[in-house]
């Protein structure tokens, strides 16, 4: 009898200690699945829509390089444009992390900040009064060669991005 | 981003910037005297002078030889009579892409930029510049709303 009740209390802890350790085992294997999973989506959705979108943002990067050839104030193409290539970064941050990240998050606010202020009607009869339109326009041209710039890079990175990963996997 | 990337293309705005505040002026020359290889058409060139060196920009075509001397400079010289490198070629054939070198007094390079697409853009602003579109388009403009008037 004494037997059996020592025997019954070893077995119950365990048996304690085997679940615990099966659910730890388990929950460890779940989050590595979890994030292997994640990774495996996050490759083929950068895969899959990464060289679309750096394309299209090198695309649109060289119709605002045209735009500065002959720059004379905000107008309606390079607005459309800069929101169309808004949109288009919008998309790209979210299949990229890191770096990448930070920088289309950074450009998306600049281009937010240059369509905003060149559409602000305070800004223009401001211009108008003080006869310093031309400061303003050289100001957005040099604002513009900027996101130009970062347009580029971004683009360059992508690409680069994608050709790493490519020998990677 | 690389820091040699992300440097060559600041050095290729600063060029584009400089071309379209007209600092840099760019001359055309006539694309069979710069160069051109067995491999290679040259379908455009401009030079210019910056600081101490002569810059050099072009536009090339790779010819359909162009693809086997790539695979053998890749050590893939066999694969180059495949049937898939057939194809490859012909897809080839077609490729361009625009070249920026520092160059000697005789045009032989110096040394390449590495390729980036900006060096389109900058080929872009180099055209519309010499060939003076903008002025063009600014003189039509005027005509017409003179005549309009």
């Amino acid at each position: 009898m004494l037997m059996n009740e020592i025997l019954y209390f070893f077995a119950g802890h365990v048996g304690t200690a085997l679940g615990t350790l099966s659910s730890v085992i388990s929950l460890i294997l779940t989050v590595i699945i979890f994030i292997n999973v994640k990774n495996i989506r996050k490759y083929y959705a950068f895969t899959a829509r990464v060289p679309e979108l750096s394309e299209r943002i090198a695309s649109n990067s060289s119709l605002l390089n045209n735009h500065l050839n002959s720059y004379n104030g905000m107008t309606v193409p390079i607005r459309t444009l800069l929101a169309e290539t808004e949109v288009l970064l919008v998309s790209l941050s979210k299949n990229v992390d890191g770096s990448l990240k930070k920088d289309a998050s950074y450009l998306i606010k600049n281009i937010k900040t240059i369509n905003a202020s060149s559409d602000s009607f305070i800004v223009r009869v401001l211009s108008v009064l003080h006869k310093n339109r031309r400061i303003d326009i050289n100001s957005q041209k040099m604002l513009l060669e900027n996101i130009y710039i970062s347009l580029c890079k971004i683009s360059a990175t992508c690409n680069a991005k994608h050709e790493d990963d490519r020998w990677e996997r | 981003m690389t820091d040699v990337t992300d440097k060559t293309i600041d050095a290729i705005a600063k060029l584009i910037s400089l071309t379209r505040q007209e600092k840099l002026v760019w001359s055309p020359i006539n694309p069979t005297r710069f160069k051109g290889g067995l491999d290679e058409t040259i379908l455009l060139s401009f030079k210019v002078k910056y600081t101490d060196k002569i810059l050099g920009l072009y536009k090339r075509r790779l010819k359909t030889s162009g693809l086997s001397s790539h695979l053998k400079n890749e050590g893939l010289g066999l694969l180059s009579s495949y049937p898939q490198a057939h194809k490859l070629s012909e897809e080839y054939r077609g490729a361009t892409e625009v070249v920026l070198e520092i160059v000697d007094d005789y045009e032989n390079t110096l040394w390449e930029f590495p390729r980036e697409r900006i060096l389109e853009d900058l080929l872009s602003v180099v055209m519309y510049k010499t060939s003076g579109a903008g002025d063009l388009i600014e003189r039509l403009i005027h005509d017409s709303r003179a005549e309009a008037a």
